[in-house]
């Protein structure tokens, strides 16, 4: 059925109600025609008995002035009772005959009321007396008297038609009230049968819906209330699950927007519990969230003043701030969490966070890292000052212009120079008193390299001038300036800087004086060399020369005269060629030592092992009765120019062969070994060794430990050892003490 | 033609005495002409100034020259010796007092034939003449002298 429950509802009453109103309709009908039928039996019984009592004064009438009215008021009660029948055609005829003697009566009366006065005085008699007149009452009484005797008889029939009528209306009523009480009942069946199973499917889509279930439609498919309730339900949930869908949507992107955020959040109630807090504001505070809750109070314990230690004063604290319904500004704090010794610095803001009507909700911080922007900042500030210092230390002056060239700033340095400083444009540049280092001609203006620098926007570096300083001392400067850009090549000013070169060129002078001298100095030891080298030369070839005569001579006079010569003169001759052949072999070690100290180095791989075994076997050959033992350590390998190094071994090894003389068992080693720590080469020997007291005496030329008449020798072969080991940078040692034998080490690098 | 002449280019008296003792004490015989200084040297051999008119077909077997001479020096001479095509094959023997390794390489290298170190011991000053004479006067077969 597509009518809704409403519809039904007063479909089903309209019926019942038509039902009753029909019902009362007949009923009241009914019950009126009966009382109407009860009123006019009554009315019309009445009427009989004024009609009758009318007659009955009509008979007792005497004269006719009393007769009149009377006729004139049955007339009236005719009309009545002519009414009163009209509903009863049974009386008719009674009434119109009855109505027709009172017309008569009426018309007899009327007759006498037209006659003159006197006339109707006796016309009164008259007519009262005459018979057709009292015949006519008597008709009229009897016509009435006829029609009260026929009332009970219709009485007796208007009560057996009420009893029907009662009856019949009694019915009606009761089998309406029975009709509509049936059909209420069916209705109410119908529509609460209709009603429960939609309600119950209803139910239970509602309770899905509340349940949060909203995706499925709800089986309720009717048209009427109940349907569109199910309909709009079903669109309610539909929306409700677009909404809540969109509402996800939103609340997830939130929350990555906050996961992300490098930013940290954390939002608070009005209790200062916490709402919500980011990762970031985790790790930039460095504490904990236990369900996403901070401690309570955290700021107190977590917030440091900038400077890094001073707690951050309690009635300042941003979130507490926020809660009190302050809005905090970007503010900087400083925290340290335990994963970060050295601490961060943040900057923090805080809002109150309010309901519609106003009332605090909570509060929101926002904090930002600001460590990098701090330490960017202090870097800056210290470049700055580092720029700062530079400059005021600089020894030399700067001078900064701006783009058109005004001198805006100088260094102490500067002023030092000039004696001063004007702040002046590059027109006035004239006041700056120069000339040109070369020229010696006057400075002009434009062509301090400043000016060409603004003009030109080219550079000039280190541009020799002569200056008067403000105070009038003469000075030479280097005059350098270069255009100054930023990063994107805009000019952003000028730097002129100038160099106090006055005392560098004093030096400078002063140093072409000392080259000139050293170049001299040269000269002349070049030429000392040279002389040193003809006398050397000249004493190989001069300084042997007599001697070779004494020698030569006191021979061939020993020679030739020995006869001619006592003991005592062959003596002292002997001693004349032993005197001679010791200052030739003076001569001979004084040139070698010379030549050590004048000749080249050429530095090669020598077999130091060999070189000593050929050493050694030249002086087991030049003395073959001496038993010595020599132990040459093999693989010995130096860097070293090899004829000086065989003069070296040549006398170390000599002086061992010499110095071992008088051992019965005479030993000379060579090898390496560490020595003072450091690896040195060395040569041994068991000898008759030395006082360590008189070492720093060995290697001194002409300085002798041993009487000659002991070991022979000149005193120069350790001078020439150690000047070879010298030239070759290395370094020689000596070890040895009396009758213990001699060590004596030397390196070559 | 070859003689058995010998020219001692020495300006030192006493070392043109000893010399001549060593090489008589070596018993060479040969004829020993003195030059005192480097200009008679060469003129000696060129048979010019104190020596013109001699005989110079007639060239040393030997030239023993020392090298620090008077004038024109012992290092000049052999020079000379060897820059002129009559004297450019004698032996010359650098006979001096240096043992300096420049003089050393200085005769080598201007085409000395030897070069002997006088010692100051007389000794080895006989031995070391003995040596040389021994080779140079006895051993070595001289080059053809060329005519002119």
């Amino acid at each position: 059925m597509n009518l809704s429950i409403g519809g039904r509802i007063s479909a089903g009453l309209g019926v019942a109600l038509l039902i009753l109103l029909v019902i009362g309709t007949v009923s009241y009908q009914s019950m009126a025609e009966l009382v109407e039928s009860a009123w006019r039996l009554t009315a019309t019984h009445e009427a009989l008995d004024r009609l009758s009592e009318l007659c009955s004064q009509l008979e007792r009438a005497t004269d006719i002035e009393a007769y009149y009215p009377i006729i004139q008021k049955l007339d009236r009660q005719l009309g009545e009772l002519r009414s009163l029948a009209a509903q009863d055609p049974a009386r008719q005829p009674e009434i119109e005959a009855l109505a027709r003697l009172v017309a008569s009566e009426a018309a007899a009366v009327q007759e006498w009321a037209r006659q003159p006065k006197a006339e109707k005085a006796a016309g009164t008699i008259r007519m009262l007396s005459s018979r057709g007149q009292r015949e006519l009452t008597e008709e009229i009484r009897e016509a009435i008297s006829g029609a009260k005797r026929r009332q009970p008889e219709r009485a007796q029939r208007w009560r057996a038609d009420a009893v029907g009528r009662v009856r019949h209306t009694v019915l009606v009523i009761a089998s309406g009230i029975s009709l509509s009480f049936l059909l209420m009942v069916v209705l109410g069946l119908f529509v609460i049968r209709g009603i429960s199973k939609s309600v119950g499917k209803l139910v239970a889509a509602t309770e899905q819906i509340a349940g949060g279930r909203l995706e499925g439609s709800i089986p309720v498919t009717t048209k009427d209330e109940l349907g569109r309730l199910a309909a709009s339900l079903g669109g309610m949930a539909q929306r409700l699950e677009q909404a809540q869908g969109a509402l996800q949507d939103q609340v997830q992107t939130l929350q990555s927007i906050l996961d992300n955020l490098r930013n940290g959040v954390v939002v608070a109630d009005a209790n200062g519990e916490t709402l919500l807090v980011n990762p970031a504001a985790l790790q930039l505070l460095g504490v904990t969230a236990t369900d996403g809750r901070l401690e309570k109070g955290w700021e107190r314990n977590t917030l440091y003043w900038p400077d890094g230690t001073t707690p951050y004063p309690a009635d300042r604290l941003p979130l507490a701030a926020a809660l009190r319904g302050e809005a905090v500004d970007w503010t900087e704090v400083f925290v340290r969490p335990p994963d970060l010794p050295q601490g961060r610095w943040l900057s923090v803001a805080a809002r109150p966070l309010t309901n519609a009507d106003g009332s605090l909700r909570g509060g929101v911080v926002v904090l930002n890292d600001v460590t990098a922007h701090r330490r960017a900042e202090a870097a800056l500030r210290d470049s700055e000052r580092l720029l700062k210092a530079i400059l005021e230390t600089l020894p030399v002056g700067v001078w900064v212009a701006d783009p058109e060239g005004n001198i805006t700033m100088a260094n102490p340095a500067s002023h030092e120079i000039w004696g001063g400083l004007k702040h002046i444009g590059t027109d006035q540049y004239e006041a700056y008193r120069a000339w040109w280092e070369k020229t010696h001609e006057r400075m002009q203006a434009q062509r301090w390299p400043l000016a060409r620098a603004v003009a030109t926007g080219e550079g000039a570096l280190a541009e020799p001038v002569e200056i008067e300083a403000f105070d009038g001392t003469r000075k030479t400067v280097a005059q350098s300036a270069v255009p100054l850009r930023d990063p994107n090549r805009h000019l952003i000013g000028f730097v002129a800087v100038s160099q106090d070169i006055s005392q560098a060129q004093q030096r400078e002078k002063q140093i072409r004086e000392l080259v000139e001298e050293l170049r001299q100095r040269a000269l002349d030891l070049e030429a000392v060399n040279k002389e040193l080298e003809a006398f050397s030369w000249s004493v190989s070839h001069d300084l042997r020369a007599p001697l070779r005569s004494i020698e030569g001579f006191s021979r061939a006079l020993l020679e030739d005269h020995a006869a001619q010569l006592r003991d005592e003169a062959q003596d002292d001759l002997r001693r004349v060629v032993a005197g001679a052949l010791r200052m030739g072999q003076l001569i001979d070690d004084l040139l070698r030592l010379s030549r050590v100290t004048r000749s080249e180095i050429h530095p090669v791989t020598v077999d130091l092992s060999a070189l000593a075994q050929s050493i050694a076997a030249e002086l087991s050959k030049s003395q073959p009765e001496r038993e010595v033992e020599f132990v040459i350590a093999p693989g010995l390998v130096v860097n070293a120019d090899a004829q000086l190094l065989r003069i070296v071994m040549e006398n170390l090894l000599g002086n061992a062969w010499k110095f071992t003389s008088k051992q019965a068992t005479a030993k000379i080693e060579v090898g390496r070994a560490l020595w003072q720590g450091q690896a040195m080469f060395f040569v041994r020997d068991n000898g008759a060794g030395f006082d360590m007291a008189y070492r720093d005496q060995l290697f001194r030329a002409f300085q002798r430990l041993h009487p000659t008449t002991e070991f022979e020798g000149t005193g120069i072969g350790l001078a020439t050892v150690q000047r070879v080991i010298h030239r070759h940078g290395g370094r020689v040692a000596a070890d040895g003490a009396v009758g213990q034998g001699a060590t004596f080490y030397f390196t070559l690098p | 033609m070859n003689s058995k002449l010998i020219l001692l280019v020495e300006d030192n008296p006493d070392d043109i005495v000893l010399t001549q003792r060593a090489l008589k004490k070596q018993n060479i015989a040969n004829e020993v002409v003195v030059a005192r200084d480097g200009v008679e040297a060469l003129e000696f051999l060129s048979g010019t100034g104190a020596f013109a008119g001699r005989d110079t077909t007639i060239m040393p077997l030997l030239v023993l020259l020392d090298l620090k001479l008077p004038k024109t020096s012992g290092l000049e001479v052999l020079r000379a010796i060897r820059g002129h095509s009559r004297t450019r094959l004698l032996p010359v023997v650098v006979l001096t007092t240096s043992d300096e390794e420049k003089d050393l390489i200085d005769c080598y290298s201007s085409g000395c034939n030897s070069y002997i170190h006088k010692p100051v011991d007389f000794t080895r000053f006989v031995e070391a003449v003995r040596a040389l004479g021994h080779y140079w006067l006895v051993l070595n077969a001289p080059a053809p002298i060329r005519g002119g």
